[in-house]
């Protein structure tokens, strides 16, 4: 589990650094940042990642539209994807099932809440350790 | 001049007549409307220095938004600079307590032994005893392995609380989405007052096209974004994720 490598896209420098540091705080020491979907494409073509953490809300392109491309592009369509947002209303949950996010937390998350969907799509997905 | 001529002038005369008239009637509405007019001017006048005095200000308050935002977002970063070196210091404490608890773990028992027996050979040497006391005396001060592993307990409570003030920093990123949805509202007052100053005399004022040009404005947010720290908005969201996972098959796409 600790060999899984995370990118985590977000506009909000503080936001990164906050999931981050979540993210090491529970054994995940491997981790990436992209500013935006564009970025993420980007890190995603040079470096690569195991799991994809990102916000909705992004210029450039959105975390929708960033998961639709990685769930059309190979090697990268069966990447867990966790959507981490302030958009909460049922419609936009939805929306987001609908382009094939694993799960989906509404900020402000708590470090334990992360955690457990972590595990919770780590354990619903195979992960090349 | 022929009958149909006539006829026509005669009607014409009739209806001159008749509006001739109503006009004393009609003359008390006309002036009404005069008075109306005449007051209303001035009204318009101040109405309009009112709309360029706020279209003028509007992009100052913008601006004192970025403000906050930017300084919101700068003292985030600073308390997330502490609060990680808080973390690292913890954890290198927290590594010294359980090396010194590994260390010290079977040197103690041992000790304890060996001093013991040194009492029980050389009873009669009042360094013995002196040996013996000391080493009471340090093994209180080294405390005792439950001792150890409070400590380090207490510290993961202190890296915990840590955490707490790392997490509750989202503050800054939800704060900074609902300035920028003010601030997109002020700009399409503006826009709106602009259009009216440009109807009343044919030319706009204000910043409403460069006085918005500041680094937060281009923020992509969530117009709904609230800091809400119960669970029922994720509860929620569980629920539909769950209900919609449970009706795929696979999760092979």
């Amino acid at each position: 589990m600790a060999s899984v490598k995370f990118l985590v896209v977000d506009d909000s420098l503080t936001m990164r650094r906050i999931v981050v540091n979540t993210l090491k705080s529970i054994g995940f020491d491997s981790v990436v940042e992209a500013t935006d979907g564009k970025d993420a494409m980007a890190k995603l073509l040079s470096e690569g990642a195991d799991f994809l953490i990102t916000d909705w809300n992004m210029p450039e392109m959105n975390g929708l539209e960033l998961t639709r491309w990685v769930r059309a592009t190979n090697p990268f369509s069966e990447m867990p994807i966790l959507m981490v947002t302030t958009r909460g209303n049922k419609e936009d949950v939805i929306e987001a099932m609908k382009v094939h996010v694993n799960n989906y937390i509404v900020k402000p998350f708590t470090a334990q809440g992360l955690k457990e969907k972590i595990d919770l799509v780590l354990k619903s997905v195979e992960v090349k350790s | 001049m022929r009958t149909e001529d006539l006829k026509e002038v005669f009607a014409k005369a009739d209806e001159t007549l008749r509006t001739l008239d109503a006009l004393p009637q009609s003359e008390q509405f006309f002036r009404d409307i005069l008075e109306f007019v005449r007051d209303i001017v001035p009204v318009i006048a101040e109405l309009q220095i009112s709309i360029e005095q706020t279209s003028e200000k509007l992009p100052t308050a913008s601006r004192q938004l970025d403000n906050v935002t930017a300084a919101n977002e700068s003292a985030s970063t600073q308390i997330l600079d502490i609060v990680e070196r808080m973390i690292r210091q913890i954890e290198v404490i927290q590594e010294w307590f359980r090396a010194f608890s590994r260390e010290t773990g079977g040197a103690v028992p041992a000790m304890n032994d060996l001093v013991g027996r040194i009492r029980k050979n050389h009873a009669d040497d009042p360094d013995s005893a002196r040996l013996s006391a000391l080493w009471e005396q340090c093994t209180r001060a080294l405390g005792t392995e439950q001792m150890l592993a409070a400590h380090v307990a207490t510290l993961e409570a202190v890296k915990a609380d840590c955490t707490s003030i790392m997490i509750a920093l989202q503050v800054q990123d939800i704060t900074a989405q609902q300035i920028a949805a003010v601030n997109k509202m002020m700009q399409s007052v503006d826009h709106g007052l602009n259009a009216l100053l440009l109807h009343i005399r044919g030319e706009e004022c204000g910043g409403a096209g460069t006085g918005y040009a500041h680094h937060h404005v281009d923020i992509v947010f969530d117009p709904a974004a609230t800091y809400d720290t119960s669970t029922g908005r994720q509860q929620a969201a569980d629920e539909i994720v769950t209900g919609l996972n449970n009706g795929k098959h696979s999760s092979k796409r």
